[in-house]
């Protein structure tokens, strides 16, 4: 097993790092590409492979543990949890809208009004293209 | 349960340096980094927690006093900067000594390190080069059971390639049982950014502050606000004020206090900047 995920931290991000870990495993669980059944690494190991501390780590898989998507086994390890299939498309939909809502809350604290970050986020769709 | 807890601790070296007072505690499962400036008083520290110093007032407890000095002697591993008193030895005879010495030595985790770490077992320490003889000294303390490690300074002298097998083990070290910890003493700041949860300051020959590494980098910035000199240095939090062109160029260590007093004076902060570990250190030691 790679003692590795791919994640990657923004330190000038305001979000704490451990929401940052938490949100990003949380994609790669609800897109498949972490399926269930697989061994994540230990709280250790990915706090060296980040450079962040174990009380961060450690507070984001309790968080994914306490919201299903992972499981810790005493003594062998913290494994990807089985989520329902049904829920796994609300789950998509909550993690768009918790994106959006923290861009939105971003461009609010900038003082954009609701027309212009409509106007923004239409301008990024058809630049994505 | 507090693996190690000083309370303040002080020890009279010599009439010019004074160590203490000392307070601080390790928690089970964590890895703390020990930094200060040269002569701040690191190794002393060390050498009170490793038994080898006694200091004149103070507290020390070693895991909540629940063993016997000969015990809790075996439950630490230590890692001297030196390799003083081990020069006339080779790899195999201090491992022969040192079995004697512990009871819960592994000659098998001894030679499994001797294979990783690509070190010569018959070869005299004297004749090593300073990072194979940093190698030996962690091979050595890695080689017996323990629950506490103390390390001082473990990757000064080091070549690349060892010191990322040195951190791998350590990281071992820790995962293998999760009331483990880990004091390392340091100057190199990526050392810290990738191993300590904690950080201890010293700073002439006292314990400045203790700090959770991600907290404390989180709390840093630079800004660049524009407004009234006078309000800008009252400012609560800011430790540094320059100009900058038209800009006032301030350093926070409190970033959220910092924040609320920009918008109640209604300061416009231009830009920010996140402030890196080693500039975060240097202020601090």
């Amino acid at each position: 097993m790679s003692d590795l995920l791919p994640i990657e931290i923004d330190e000038n991000s305001r979000v704490p790092i451990y929401d940052q870990i938490e949100s990003q495993v949380k994609t790669l669980i609800i897109s498949g590409i972490l399926p269930a059944g697989n061994p994540l690494p230990s709280i250790r190991k990915l706090a060296t492979s980040l450079s962040c501390s174990v009380i961060t780590t450690r507070r984001a898989y309790q968080n994914l543990e306490h919201q299903g998507y992972i499981n810790t086994l005493q003594g062998k390890g913290t494994y990807v949890a089985e989520i329902n299939m049904n829920k796994q498309h609300e789950q998509k939909e909550k993690a768009v809208i918790d994106a959006l809502s923290r861009a939105a809350n971003l461009g609010k604290s900038y003082q954009y009004s609701d027309e212009e970050l409509v106007q923004l986020f239409s301008t990024i769709l058809k630049e994505g293209k | 349960m507090k693996v190690i807890s000083l309370q303040g601790i002080e020890k009279r070296m010599d009439k010019q340096v004074h160590i203490g007072p000392l307070t601080f505690q390790i928690d089970p499962g964590t890895i703390t980094a020990l930094v200060g400036n040269n002569g701040a008083g690191k190794s002393t520290l060390i050498r009170i927690l490793t038994g080898k110093v006694f200091p004149d007032k103070g507290v020390i407890h070693r895991f909540d006093q629940l063993y016997s000095e000969n015990e809790w002697k075996k439950d630490i591993g230590y890692v001297p900067q030196t390799a003083i008193g081990y020069e006339q030895f080779s790899l195999k005879q201090l491992g022969e000594l040192y079995q004697i010495g512990y009871k819960n030595w592994s000659k098998d985790t001894f030679n499994r390190l001797i294979e990783a770490f690509n070190l010569p077992k018959n070869k005299k320490f004297e004749t090593l080069s300073v990072g194979m003889q940093k190698k030996g000294l962690i091979l050595l303390a890695l080689s017996h059971s323990t629950k506490l490690l103390i390390l001082d300074e473990p990757l000064s002298g080091v070549d690349l390639e060892s010191q990322e097998l040195i951190t791998k083990e350590l990281v071992s070290y820790m995962d293998e049982d999760p009331n483990r910890s880990i004091l390392f003493a340091t100057h190199i700041p990526e050392e810290v950014k990738q191993l300590a949860d904690y950080i201890v300051c010293m700073k002439r020959g006292t314990v400045t502050g203790q700090y959770e590494k991600d907290h404390l980098i989180q709390k840093f910035k630079r800004l660049w606000i524009s407004g009234s000199e006078e309000k800008i240095r009252n400012l609560p939090g800011v430790i540094n004020v320059n100009i900058n062109g038209g800009y006032w160029e301030v350093m926070t260590e409190q970033i959220e206090l910092t924040e609320v007093a920009l918008r109640k004076e209604n300061l416009h902060v231009i830009s920010e900047q996140t402030i890196s570990i080693t500039e975060v250190l240097r202020i601090l030691v």
